[in-house]
């Protein structure tokens, strides 16, 4: 074994440059792997803690029932419903959630009140999103601050929950922390979304998809009727925009109540 | 490579801890700067406002 030989005065420049852009590349590529598969392995824990929190929740939560009277002070929703959209009372409910594997709506026989629920306080797991056209099932988180989008879809607060009248706004990761949205511009309208909280599972049709920016809070006004925003970054690995998809309730525990027509 | 290793002070163990130290802190560091850099630059949670 010989000495290694030293190298020549005149490559220590090329040495120097050499090492830095290896030290460039392992940090860059430390970068990539941190977000695509590091912050995943966070988010998969943090959501099967909340899938716990939320069947614990379930089990203590006595939904009340409460009456109902639209609020005529708040402002119609500007998403108009494109021609050929199935109406709430052409689409078989019972059959889309059989298919998801959950059980029947729960009737609304006999009561004209909401089944309302307390919204958790932040942090704490609000319900479980299932979107079956694009594969999400996701526990939501109550808040929609960078701690809890790190968790998991999170609900906005200051808006309405699932299933109750107004907009319920639900924000989720695009490309990092598991992506429960990375999909979500492959939605159209008349695909099922279904939230299921303690007061039973909330079904909504997608009515429109729409690119915004993020200072246009419009859409997460409390409109007549009752809402689901769903939003998100785009386009993919940016957060200059967001994807919004708008859909209306036609089913579940509340609909009956809520929507003319609905089941 | 080593050399800054040996010019720590004190005796072999005092030494790998301040190594440990070291490089949990710089591993914290990077992945609070990668969290920023991915919140600001790819994706911010997609939350309105």
């Amino acid at each position: 074994m010989g000495r290694i030989p030293r190298w020549p005065r005149r490559f220590a420049v090329a040495r120097r440059v050499g090492f830095a852009l290896l030290a460039a590349g392992l940090l860059l590529g430390g970068f990539v792997a941190y977000q695509l598969w590091g912050t995943g392995f966070f988010a998969r824990h943090a959501q099967a803690d909340l899938r716990i929190e939320l069947e614990e929740r379930a089990a203590a939560a006595a939904p009340a029932v409460v009456p109902y009277e639209p609020d005529e002070s708040r402002v119609m929703s500007p998403i108009i419903p494109p021609a050929g959209l199935p109406d709430p009372a052409e689409i078989d409910v019972d059959a889309a959630l059989a298919a998801a594997g959950l059980p029947p709506a729960a009737s609304a026989e006999g009561r004209t009140g909401l089944l309302a629920e307390e919204p958790p306080p932040d942090g704490e797991a609000m319900g479980r999103l299932r979107i079956p056209a694009i594969g999400v099932d996701w526990t939501v988180v109550e808040g929609v601050g960078a701690a809890d989008l790190r968790r998991g879809a999170g609900h906005l607060p200051a808006t309405a929950l699932p299933g109750q009248p107004g907009n319920a706004v639900i924000s989720g990761h695009r490309t990092t922390y598991g992506a429960p949205f990375y999909h979500l511009d492959q939605l159209v309208p008349g695909d099922l979304i279904m939230v299921t909280t303690v007061t039973g599972t909330h079904v909504y049709q997608v009515v429109q998809s729409l690119v915004v920016w993020p200072a246009e809070i419009w859409v997460t006004e409390q409109w007549q009727g009752s809402w689901l925003t769903l939003t998100t970054c785009h386009p993919r690995f940016s957060s200059r925009e967001r994807l919004v998809v708008v859909a209306r309730l036609v089913g579940g525990p509340n609909a009956a109540v809520l929507v003319e027509g609905a089941a | 490579m080593t050399g800054w290793y040996h010019r720590l002070p004190g005796p072999a163990a005092l030494r790998v801890a301040i190594v440990v130290l070291v490089a949990a802190a710089t591993i914290a560091l990077l992945l609070l700067g990668y969290e920023w850099l991915g919140r600001v630059f790819l994706d911010s949670g997609g939350s309105m406002g």
